[in-house]
């Protein structure tokens, strides 16, 4: 089975950093090519998509090697081969600086031609430069998405070619877009794209074996917009958002009534709306945290991955809610399959993150002379040791650069980890009166909601009582201790398969399951 | 649960390499090995003085053998024996618990398995010192300064050795590093 997951607009961008956070732990499918749509290439959501993207494709592919590192086949960590195109975002209009004026050619068009764009766009929209998104105004960003073409050559589409000709060939190919319904760029392109990708499939004649699905993001964040300087410029207004919505439904309520475009769709949105203290029109100031309804649409797209979800001729809309109180829970966290439980996998990632991020990485980071009085210990004996020995230098190569590299990029992805879920924490519900309560983060974790750079700052080094406090790191199971994890270690059964720093990274995921 | 039955049993193997021998000793004291055995010349020649035994109104120690086998070796190889198997089982268990959280923390708790090793010999030392000089067992007067310091010798290569043996093999294996060459032992053992 071939799947594909689009991501469009910041939201979209977002999403995707659930979803590999996700498929990291062990949720999602075997393979996936992953894609983003963003005019607004720099924006920050997008860009920190788009390295943690390559920061998974790189660890994956260094511990899934066959040669050297391998986590081996049955390993849940970093299991999704992830790929993706030399640029993971797709931009619909290419030149520098364009306006919607140039893209559409506005000084060539008959008048007549040209008075009706005049009644469907102000001179400011006509106007706007569009390298920053297309600014909460959908309707220039369904006009730059249809102005551009969607022929095979170019890398995006192609991959939409291509995966039209695996459905034609008899391979099952699942397609998934993830956007908001308000905003610009995402709420232009879910409608374009989804149906110029239905439009290839009945040019190709493939009546079977192709799957749409889509997750609709409803409004679940606003922003204070500061009063100053913001005369006369175009962004996405949050008092706008619930017309827009409004607007979309209706739109998408016809659509789906006349002409069956997804297999399944999936809704979501939150009630009360989390309040961002950030506002950025776009670019790479445009950083907003990861909040919990984006993990909703992530999932949904896992689950429409699944191999255990039967898709029907029926068109199906998904919803989703939480249970009735103020509180957020694991048990508001839906299972992405009935043998996939989303819970236990993303509290052992996190768990696994905290483990290594403060223990284990830590103690094989540097140079053989520090490392090596670890070398008796029975983990890193069985583990480490036997794994790195290079037969012909008679030596332990842990301490070698090309060893060193893969612990340190794992370091960097575990506090990315840790990063997401307490920012995830922290940003849906302040200045709310929800209240979240996955983890217990204020132990090794300091929240800033208004340092939009860096709103967690995670500690370098925990004392004693804070490692103490690991086992109420995850709410909901608070027996697992740090001992636990180091006893299971040294007991936990290598894989016949596994090589080199995969049997260690695999066997302390695997340590970290309660 | 299941690692600490492995531990449990890679312990009671260690034990039972040496230990064997005080099994040996309490089975055939218990069924008296006769005036005439190998073990109770060894005694008398050994172990006992001859003056003793006649001040307490007995020829040889053949005539009181019996006594001194069936009852105080016999009650005091039981007691180390199965003071031995506990200690040994409750390092080996308790080793399970200690709050190795981190690389390198293990070497910390040798400090643990060192005291708790000298309250295990200081054990085996007043266990045989009670036993030797104890007024409740009329034999043990009979028991010479240098045979009773050969029977502590004795006592503690039987009992001792198999106590390192077991916790060697039965510390858990993020422990090993508290118990003397224990992290020499092979990663996968």
């Amino acid at each position: 089975m071939k799947n594909f997951i689009i991501g469009i607009g910041g939201t979209g961008a977002k999403c995707l950093e659930h979803l590999l956070h996700s498929c990291a732990a062990g949720l999602g499918p075997k393979n996936l090519w992953a894609g983003m749509v963003d005019q607004d290439e720099a924006n920050g959501n997008v860009s920190r998509t788009k390295i943690l993207l390559s920061k998974y494709m790189n660890l994956r592919s260094t511990l899934r090697d066959e040669g050297k590192h391998d986590l081996a086949e049955d390993s849940d960590l970093f299991k999704t081969n992830i790929i993706t195109n030399n640029d993971s975002v797709w931009l619909p209009i290419k030149d520098a600086d364009p306006t919607l004026k140039q893209l559409i050619n506005y000084n060539y068009l008959k008048d007549e031609v040209k008075g009706l764009i005049d009644c469907l766009y102000d001179p400011e929209e006509k106007d706007q430069n569009l390298s920053e998104g297309f600014r909460a105004r959908p309707n220039i960003g369904a006009a730059a998405m249809l102005a551009t073409t969607a022929n095979e050559d170019d890398p995006f589409w192609s991959q939409i070619y291509k995966a039209i000709d695996a459905a034609r060939g008899g391979e099952e190919v699942r397609v998934f877009i993830i956007s908001s319904i308000f905003g610009g760029t995402g709420a232009s392109g879910f409608p374009n794209i989804a149906r110029r990708i239905k439009q290839i499939q009945k040019e190709k004649n493939v009546t079977s074996n192709f799957h749409l699905g889509g997750a609709l993001m409803l409004p679940y964040f606003n922003y204070q917009v500061p009063e100053e300087n913001m005369e006369g410029e175009l962004f996405a207004r949050p008092e706008e958002f619930l017309d827009q919505t409004k607007g979309a439904l209706q739109y998408y309520s016809k659509l789906f009534e006349y002409d069956k475009i997804f297999d399944q769709v999936y809704v979501t949105g939150w009630d009360p709306l989390s309040k961002l203290a950030n506002f950025k029109m776009g670019g790479n100031l445009q950083n907003n945290p990861p909040l919990f309804p984006e993990l909703y649409a992530a999932l949904g797209a896992l689950k429409f991955f699944s191999e255990d979800n039967k898709i029907n001729d029926t068109q199906e809309i998904f919803h989703i809610g939480k249970n009735e109180t103020s509180d957020i829970l694991w048990s508001d966290i839906p299972n992405v399959s009935a043998n996939l439980n989303s819970k236990e996998s993303l509290s052992k990632l996190i768990r696994f993150a905290f483990s290594y991020n403060w223990m284990y990485g830590p103690a094989l980071t540097g140079s053989w002379s520090k490392i090596k009085k670890y070398q008796n210990e029975n983990w890193f004996k069985r583990l480490i040791y036997k794994n790195t020995y290079n037969d012909d230098s008679k030596a332990c190569e842990i301490g070698h650069e090309h060893n060193q590299e893969i612990i340190s990029s794992m370091q960097e992805y575990c506090q990315d980890v840790l990063i997401w879920i307490t920012d995830m924490q922290y940003s849906t519900v302040v200045n709310t009166d929800q209240k979240m309560d996955l983890i217990a983060a204020e132990f090794f974790s300091e929240f800033s909601a208004k340092n939009t750079s860096k709103r967690v700052n995670i500690k370098e080094k925990l004392n004693s009582s804070e490692k103490n406090q690991f086992n109420t790191l995850i709410n909901d199971s608070k027996n697992l201790k740090l001992l636990n994890i180091m006893s299971n270690i040294c007991y936990k059964k290598v894989n016949r398969d596994q090589k080199g720093l995969g049997v260690f990274m695999d066997i302390l995921f695997r340590s970290c399951e309660q | 649960m299941k690692n600490i039955i492995q531990s449990i049993t890679y312990s009671l193997i260690g034990l039972a390499t040496i230990s064997w021998i005080g099994i040996y000793l309490i089975v055939i004291s218990v069924a008296d090995p006769g005036p005439d055995s190998y073990i109770v010349g060894f005694f008398s020649d050994n172990i006992m003085s001859e003056e003793r035994i006649q001040n307490l109104g007995f020829d040889n120690f053949a005539e009181i053998s019996t006594s001194f086998f069936t009852k105080l070796f016999f009650h005091m190889n039981l007691t180390l024996a199965i003071l031995t198997t506990l200690m040994t089982l409750a390092w080996c268990v308790a080793s399970h618990y200690l709050n190795i959280d981190s690389p390198g923390k293990a070497k910390i708790y040798a400090l643990h398995w060192l005291v708790f090793t000298g309250i295990f010999v200081g054990l085996v030392l007043a266990i045989v010192f009670y036993f030797t000089g104890s007024t409740q067992y009329s034999s043990a007067q009979a028991i010479t300064k240098g045979g009773q310091f050969l029977l502590l010798v004795m006592s503690l290569l039987i009992y001792v050795l198999p106590y390192y043996l077991g916790v060697l093999l039965g510390t858990a294996r993020f422990a090993r590093s508290s118990v003397l060459f224990a992290n020499k032992l092979p990663g996968g053992f």
